[in-house]
């Protein structure tokens, strides 16, 4: 909504930003990442969820229409000048182990966890493999508009704990974190979602990821260090702090990154993750953001027709207002998550689906009467303003038709638009009949794919690396 | 390297990265909103749809020439399309003549 | 060896510059970086690690050369009493109270807390500084005019209501002098949080040609056991509510006498500024002449009125004026014209405009105070002191 009101007033138009109580101090920071620090902002009181018609009433007419008048009629404080920050290869603290954790943590450069103190050497291990320069640009970042560059990558992922040999991984995320089809401006918001990393290609096994027992569990140096190296870039370069830019009720911490098993994959012929977003053959990362997900214990039966009951009916479980970015905000955006043991897996290929088969199955499985999905959106949390019927947004045009085959209200709908927008990985132990669900938090973190590219002296590097 | 207490010291670099916007100035302010347009951005949240219309009312009573054009003339400020109507936006702005603009709900 | 851990109390402004930079050039064009030779010169980041065999001596000799004293000591900002001070605040230490004119620095919760500490507030007087630095930055109290003005004026902290016994603010001896910690560091603070986030450096942004030892500390309470009602119950507040009122006072004039000298020295040339902006100055009554009208029949509104009708200007003295003659004729507002063609001109607009406190000891030769207003707009600014434990 702020980036809304600066685009007006770069175009020479005086805007007045309505912002509730709560949200005033992200709202004067994020300001400050957009260019304009001064942009005023009218009070609207308290949180407008939990006013009644009349309060509503009385708060904007004694409080924000004067608001308004001030931010449009009254010049705001002028703005100019450089700020002087260190250049990256500036030494800013020295001291003691416990020294430089305080130093970082005071500042805000740490997650509360000790972090390994970034020194120009270690900085420039990671450095060793990567091709680039350490100051080529990997893209620009919101809420605080900071570049991203090979360097400041680095370090972050000597800070987490992350080995040298990893830094293409490292690369490759953040890459995936400055294209616009993420929306990492989004990963301060209010439901406070979390990334999802998921591996492909040979650098699984190349650099030790687990992708079996215990695939979502801390425990394992790369799956866990680089779910941390993630959350720490997210504060330090795009700028996500508590109670300022992040404004994530709750919140969650890093997830590690997910491994598939590609062993099993190419057993039963199925797709990787990767190869289905478009990226085929080799290494490749995709972040995704998840708003929650969940076990699905003890998936029995031998034939598809007695397991995707259950599966489909676990999703449906996961998927309750997310189903917005289905029928609302980014139609069509949300991807919900399913994870299958490898066991689960080739039951369901000996039973004759390939991914794009099961997507179809669960597509006209995983359904939910149509009165409900219209009391997510709209009754319960009032996100679609007007509370459309998913009839009139058929009839609009604005969403499949499968969303009205009838006008009765029990009649059942899917969660998604189309069987594709399902996503299946592979991974966890291979011998336990658990499958895991997420449910997506759509356009704002929208499934985004890159290749790892690898330096050219990649095998040798690594070689030594793992002499060590 | 080790201190005079005998313990490791750290020289250590910035995590962060450097700053591309230098912080411009704001759109010059109107002298009074009376018989001017104000058009509304709205990103379909947060019972917009209900304040807008009170913000209507109680401008008009104050500066009884103000016009409004309303935010569905622009589209969601939030959501798919939220790229295209931002790049649209300046030109809207003026094809429809707005003088200022409110813009809403960051909450 | 011994280090402390501090946190920054310099002005950041919203864009993240440091409002130092300015000051340094500013400084440095008028020839006064001898006062602070290192300004400019600290880690731009929220904590400082300083490190020595003395460090509370480190950072006082840092924090004068950088231009962050007052030239009294301070006590260093460490992160432990921050965290003390925030906690006793109620508010979130991220929490921005605004810009701090004139070079915007931002007011958060938390540099004012160090800016506090090292004034040498108790946590408990924090509720105190916070509601002061929200009036100083009312747009009524005009904090830029105030910080850059050659003129020498201080801001005047008017307690009332339960926290002034509670925190031990002093009414009654001396209360305008020194020797009583919440009077001395409250009014402190609020100084330091002027110059640090602000930048009222003397000589480079603020031009005041002497100043005044007013800007020190200017802190006071009212009187609780006088008949009268108090200047907050005055003001609209309810008695068990505490305040801080905020006036612009540009000296401190000492009255000896009763009603008449007051009078007297109101309708001299010691008001001359004020009148020009219809301002609002304070008169600190004793509490002995406060008790003496009282018995005989006399309210505070009366009290007023009479000062109003006694301390008037003679109209020769005005036109005669220095100021007179500096300020076009039309700048004069007009209550002033209209008055001097009668002969003579009352100090203020309305009576009303008197802020009438009650403090002091108990003398039987009764000594007084008049604090002539500065600048404009007229500024009487109120902010409510939450309960411990409250918010704002």
């Amino acid at each position: 909504m702020l980036r809304a009101s600066a685009v007006a007033e770069r175009a020479g138009v005086p805007t007045a930003s309505l912002v509730c109580e709560g949200f005033i101090g992200q709202a004067a920071t994020t300001s400050v990442g957009l260019g304009l620090p001064g942009l005023p902002t009218a009070l609207v009181p308290g949180h407008v969820d939990v006013q009644s018609p009349e309060e509503l009433r009385r708060n904007v007419a004694a409080v924000t229409v004067d608001a308004v008048i001030r931010n449009l009629t009254e010049a705001p404080a002028a703005v100019a000048g450089a700020v002087v920050e260190p250049a990256p290869g500036d030494i800013v603290f020295e001291g003691t182990f416990d020294e430089v954790n305080r130093y970082f943590y005071e500042n805000d450069w740490s997650d509360g966890l000790p972090i390994v103190p970034p020194t120009p050497d270690r900085v420039a291990e990671f450095l060793r493999f990567c091709d680039r320069a350490p100051d080529t640009a990997l893209g620009v970042l919101l809420p605080d508009k900071r570049r991203a560059t090979v360097w400041n990558v680095a370090v972050n992922g000597v800070m987490a704990g992350c080995r040298p040999e990893y830094m293409p991984i490292l690369v490759a995320l953040i890459e995936a974190m400055a294209d616009p089809r993420y929306g990492v401006e989004h990963s301060g918001n209010t439901p406070g979602a979390e990334t999802l990393i998921i591996l492909n290609g040979p650098l699984i096994k190349e650099l030790g990821f687990n992708y079996e027992q215990g695939a979502l569990r801390d425990g394992i140096q790369a799956n866990t260090s680089i779910g941390r190296f993630w959350r720490l870039y997210l504060r330090n370069v795009a700028g996500f702090l508590h109670h300022r830019t992040d404004k994530g009720t709750f919140g969650n911490t890093w997830r590690v990154v997910l491994a598939e098993n590609e062993d099993a994959l190419r057993r039963i012929g199925w797709t990787t993750i990767a190869e289905d977003e478009g990226v085929p053959g080799g290494n490749a990362v995709t972040i995704s953001r998840y708003t929650g997900g969940g076990v699905i214990a003890s998936v029995f039966g031998n034939t598809p027709d007695r397991m995707l009951p259950y599966l489909a009916d676990a999703i449906v479980g996961k998927v309750g207002w997310e189903l917005l970015f289905t029928v609302g905000m980014g139609v069509g955006s949300q991807r919900p998550l399913l994870i299958l043991s490898p066991i689960l897996a080739e039951t369901l290929a000996r039973g004759g689906l390939d991914k794009s088969a099961l997507k179809r199955r669960l597509f006209e499985l995983a359904r939910i009467p149509a009165s409900k999905l219209e009391k997510y959106v709209g009754e319960w949390t009032n996100f679609m303003p007007g509370r459309p019927k998913l009839t009139d947004l058929v009839k609009a045009g604005q969403i499949p038709a499968v969303f009205a085959e009838s006008d009765d209200p029990q009649r059942l709908v899917p969660l998604v638009c189309r069987p594709e927008d399902l996503m299946v990985a592979v991974s966890g132990d291979p011998l336990r009949t658990n499958a895991y669900a997420f449910a997506h938090n759509g356009i704002l973190g929208y499934p985004t794919t890159k290749p790892v590219r690898l330096p050219a002296d990649w095998s040798r590097l690594l070689r030594e690396a793992r002499a060590r | 390297m080790i201190g005079s207490d005998g313990r490791e010291i750290y020289r250590v670099v910035w995590p962060r990265g450097a700053r591309t916007v230098q912080a411009s100035n704001v759109a010059p302010r109107l002298s009074t909103l009376e018989g001017k347009t104000i058009g509304q951005l709205w990103d379909d949240l947060f019972r917009g749809d209900e304040i807008f219309p009170i913000l209507e009312e109680e401008l008009s009573r104050r500066f009884p020439g103000v016009r409004f054009v309303r935010y569905d003339t622009f589209g969601s400020t939030h959501g798919r399309h939220e790229g295209k109507v931002l790049a649209e936006l300046p030109e809207m702005l003026r094809r429809h003549q707005v003088d200022a603009v409110i813009s809403g709900m960051a909450c | 060896m011994d280090a402390l851990w501090v946190l920054v109390p310099a002005g950041q402004r919203a864009s993240g510059e440091w409002i130092d930079d300015t000051l340094r050039a500013r400084a440095a064009e008028k020839g006064l970086l001898g006062r602070s030779p290192r300004a400019g010169e600290f880690p731009r980041q929220r904590v400082e690690l300083v490190r020595g065999a003395d460090p509370v001596a480190a950072v006082n000799r840092l924090y004068q050369e950088r231009g962050w004293t007052d030239g009294l000591p301070i006590v260093p900002p460490t992160l432990g009493r921050i965290d003390e001070m925030v906690a006793a605040g109620g508010r979130d230490r991220h929490a921005s109270l605004g810009e701090v004119a004139p070079l915007a620095g931002l007011a958060t919760v938390e540099k004012i807390a160090a800016n506090a500490v090292m004034a040498g507030c108790e946590p408990a007087y924090f509720p105190v500084v916070l509601a002061a630095v929200e009036a100083i930055l009312d747009p009524a109290f005009n904090l830029r005019g105030v910080q850059t003005t050659d003129e020498n004026v201080a801001p005047l902290l008017v307690i009332n209501g339960p926290v002034a016994a509670r925190l031990g603010i002093n009414a009654a001896w001396g209360a305008l002098g020194p020797g009583w910690p919440a009077n001395a560091t409250i009014g402190r603070a609020v100084r330091l949080v002027m110059q640090n986030l602000g930048g009222g450096w003397p000589g480079a942004v603020s031009f005041a040609g002497l100043g005044q030892p007013g800007r020190y500390t200017l802190c006071l309470a009212e009187r609780e056991d006088t008949p009268w009602p108090q200047l907050h119950v005055e003001l609209g507040y309810r008695p068990d509510q505490s305040t801080v009122t905020l006036l612009r006072a540009e000296t401190v004039i000492n009255v000896t006498g009763g009603l008449e000298e007051v009078a007297s020295v109101m309708g001299s040339a010691a008001s001359l500024f004020g009148i020009l902006h219809s301002g609002k100055p304070a008169v600190v009554l004793s509490p002995l002449t406060a008790r003496r009208l009282h018995a005989d029949g006399w309210t505070r509104a009366m009290v007023r009125e009479a000062l109003f009708t006694r301390g008037r200007l003679d109209a020769a003295t005005w036109r005669g004026s220095w100021i007179r003659t500096a300020v076009r004729a039309s700048d004069w507002p007009g209550w002033v014209s209209a008055a001097a063609a009668h002969g003579s001109i009352p100090a203020v607009r309305e009576p009303d405009d008197i802020t009438l406190v009650v403090a002091g000891a108990d003398l039987p030769i009764p000594q007084h105070a008049y604090c002539p207003s500065w600048g404009y707009p007229p500024c009487r600014v109120t902010r409510v002191i939450p309960e411990a434990g409250q918010g704002p």
